[in-house]
């Protein structure tokens, strides 16, 4: 069991580690201009500027210099800025500068952060709970009305493109209407309750949304599980139904289903960019976009990392949780 | 290389015959064994909603194709301004007339049928083009991959695992600008053509698309190899000395036709999706590219006032993705054995 944790572990990291490089590659060997992007559009900005902000940035160094100084800074933190002029520490794990608020980019990601967390996980419980409770009902009354009508909706509405029914459904019922309280992040220290009323619409339109995707999984696993001799074995000791479905079908096929919400929950951290762009919630995703738009690489890159390594750390806890919700699954 | 247009060749030394000859032969000898691309087809041409959703889809491929001929005929181009039809307000002063069948644009007046019309070109484009880079280079690497195994193998499925832990939406949204830096030059003082960056943008758009688009293909390609490659059919060519090349295009390949058709339709509007939502977001096309991502984007602002001039590109890409997806499912529907009756 520890080995088989030590060995998944050195492969996250060792995919983390790429990743890093893949990033590195592409934002900051790549034909990029940060040194102008810093210095702005303006009449300010000559020639000679650029090349003082080039060398105060490290930007004049080799690239594998360059690298190093980043992977440094990842580490144990550096330190940014040529001797004479103002130097900035960029503490570990330093993730680059950024051009354009000429602050680290850790800590702007980070500040971002609690946004996106609170709306994913919002989100995934919504979702959650509507797949279960739907795939479980659909395959009870599998071929019955209520199955068709659960399955033919979560047919037809994930292939209607996300973006377009959130912004149908904040112009409308939020803003037009105004049924549902306008979206609005405050942090949870602040006001538990407005942090609470500021994104439950959110929250329920993006996991009714989101949980049509799951539905059939679940429903499909149920019925596979029920045909399984343990759950006859179950049903012939004479338990009850519900019981059978809960604790004995219902158990081994959460299982897969657990696999795909923990990697979903990892790729939501950035994939709620059309969430947060349409909701209006300044989280990670929208960090990202307006960093876009402010041409400040440094701050995508860092999105980037994060993210990566998000990824691979919902990869790894799914992959440990599953021995603990199907006892079939032996870890080796 | 042709994929999902002809049907299976015959292949050598094959025992059960599940993908065959001639349809002209098949339908002579009246049934018997049928391929499973035909049978696929049965059963799709039996699907209602697979009808509807072809006609749907079929509908704004000739929208997209005689996109300058339909706004000819109403008499608009898409880049003329109406200043004069625009009220105080910024709102166009009429909702739509027999010069302007779907009314003018809020602020600068353009035609709306016009740029509607127009505005399901891109989608398109791009998602063939996408669609059609990612089939090669997918079922080109899959094959590879699960052919030669040993260190190629490794290779490409390590770099399947990579592209597949990062996220497609940021490196969408990095890609444009560094290209854009690269081959449009946007040092002060340079001059930018407009033309040459929505190319550009295009471009972009497309390679973005294939190179996360071609790794899940590509594995499910590999995993088909890996269980044909024991078949007996396989192995008896190979046993006749029959080059690697020929086993791999002339034998394998015919019988991988089925899931490669299933993925394309999968995939494709999730790439029409993608693009209108990339641009919608600003980080797709721009100005004077026309898409409908776009449309919706600046719409959004007016979308009290002027309501039509949002809900145009919003049914467009509802209508266009829907029909896809649903046409998609159905076909993997019809490829699928177990769904089979």
């Amino acid at each position: 069991m520890l080995i088989y944790i030590l060995r998944r572990l050195a492969l996250s990291v060792s995919v983390v580690f790429a990743a890093i490089v893949a990033t590195f590659a592409i934002f900051f060997l790549g034909p990029s201009d940060p040194a102008g992007a810093f210095c702005g559009q303006g009449q300010n900005c000559t020639p000679e500027r650029v090349a003082i902000i080039k060398k105060s940035l490290g930007l004049d160094e080799p690239k594998t210099t360059q690298f190093v100084h980043y992977i440094e800074g990842v580490v144990v933190g550096r330190d940014i800025g040529d001797s004479d002029s103002s130097v900035k520490h960029c503490p570990a794990p330093c993730l680059g500068w950024s051009y354009r608020s000429n602050r680290p980019v850790t800590d702007m990601v980070l500040e971002r952060f609690p946004v996106t967390l609170s709306l994913v996980v919002g989100g995934v419980a919504v979702y959650v709970t509507l797949a279960l409770l739907f795939g479980v009902l659909a395959a009870r009354f599998r071929g019955r009305l209520i199955d068709r009508v659960i399955v033919g909706v979560s047919q037809f509405v994930p292939a209607i493109p996300y973006y377009i029914a959130a912004l149908m459904f904040y112009l409308y019922f939020m803003v037009f209407y105004a049924i549902i309280p306008r979206s609005s992040y405050t942090s949870i220290t602040e006001s538990p309750w407005a942090w609470f009323t500021g994104l439950l619409g959110v929250w329920l339109f993006w996991g009714a949304f989101a949980s049509t995707g799951y539905i059939r999984y679940v429903r499909a696993s149920m019925i596979d599980t029920q045909g399984q001799d343990y759950v006859r074995t179950a049903r012939s000791k004479g338990i009850s139904e519900k019981r059978v479905m809960y604790r004995h079908a219902l158990r081994a096929a959460i299982a897969p289903f657990i696999t795909l919400v923990g990697i979903s929950i990892a790729f939501e951290l950035t994939g709620s960019i059309f969430t947060e762009r349409i909701f209006n919630i300044q989280g990670m995703g929208l960090l990202a976009l307006d960093s876009f738009n402010t041409g400040d690489l440094p701050v995508i890159a860092g999105v980037v990392v994060i993210t990566a390594t998000f990824v691979t750390i919902g990869n790894l806890i799914v992959d440990m949780l599953y021995g603990v919700v199907d006892p079939r699954v032996k870890l080796s | 290389m042709s994929v999902g247009t002809t049907a299976p060749t015959p292949a050598e030394g094959q025992l059960e015959a599940p993908s065959d000859a001639d349809p002209d032969i098949q339908l002579a000898e009246g049934g018997g064994s049928k391929s499973p691309l035909k049978i696929a087809m049965t059963r799709l041409m039996r699907d209602p909603v697979a009808m509807i959703s072809l006609g749907m889809a079929l509908f704004f491929v000739l929208v997209a194709v005689f996109a300058d001929q339909l706004s000819g005929l109403e008499g608009q181009n898409t880049t003329d301004l109406n200043l004069d039809l625009i009220g105080d307000n910024t709102y166009p002063i009429f909702t739509a007339n027999t010069e302007h069948w779907f009314g003018i644009s809020s602020g600068l007046g353009q035609d709306l049928f016009a740029r509607w019309v127009h505005g399901s070109r891109p989608s398109l484009i791009i998602a063939v083009a996408s669609a059609a880079g990612v089939t090669i280079i997918g079922v080109l690497l899959g094959l590879l991959s699960g052919f030669l195994g040993g260190w190629v193998d490794r290779i490409i499925s390590w770099i399947i695992d990579f592209l597949l832990s990062l996220p497609f939406l940021l490196f969408a949204i990095a890609i444009v600008p560094i290209a854009v830096n690269r081959y449009a030059g946007t040092q002060v003082g340079d001059y930018v053509d407009e033309e040459k960056v929505a190319t550009i943008r295009f471009l972009c758009l497309i390679f973005v698309f294939v190179l996360f688009g071609w790794c899940t293909l590509a594995r499910l390609i590999r995993g088909e190899v890996l269980s044909l490659r024991e078949r007996e059919f396989v192995q008896a060519a190979r046993a006749l000395g029959v080059p690697t090349r020929v086993v791999l295009f002339k034998e394998m390949l015919p019988n991988m036709l089925g899931p490669i058709i299933v993925s394309l339709s999968l995939a494709i509007p999730g790439y029409v999706s993608a693009e209108a939502g990339l641009s919608f977001l600003g980080v797709g096309l721009r100005s004077p590219s026309i898409s409908w991502g776009l449309t919706v984007a600046t719409a959004q602002n007016s979308f009290q006032a002027h309501p039509i001039y949002l809900w145009l590109p919003v049914l467009g890409i509802a209508l266009l993705v829907l029909s896809l997806s649903l046409l998609g499912d159905a076909i993997a529907d019809a490829f699928n054995p177990q769904t089979r009756r």
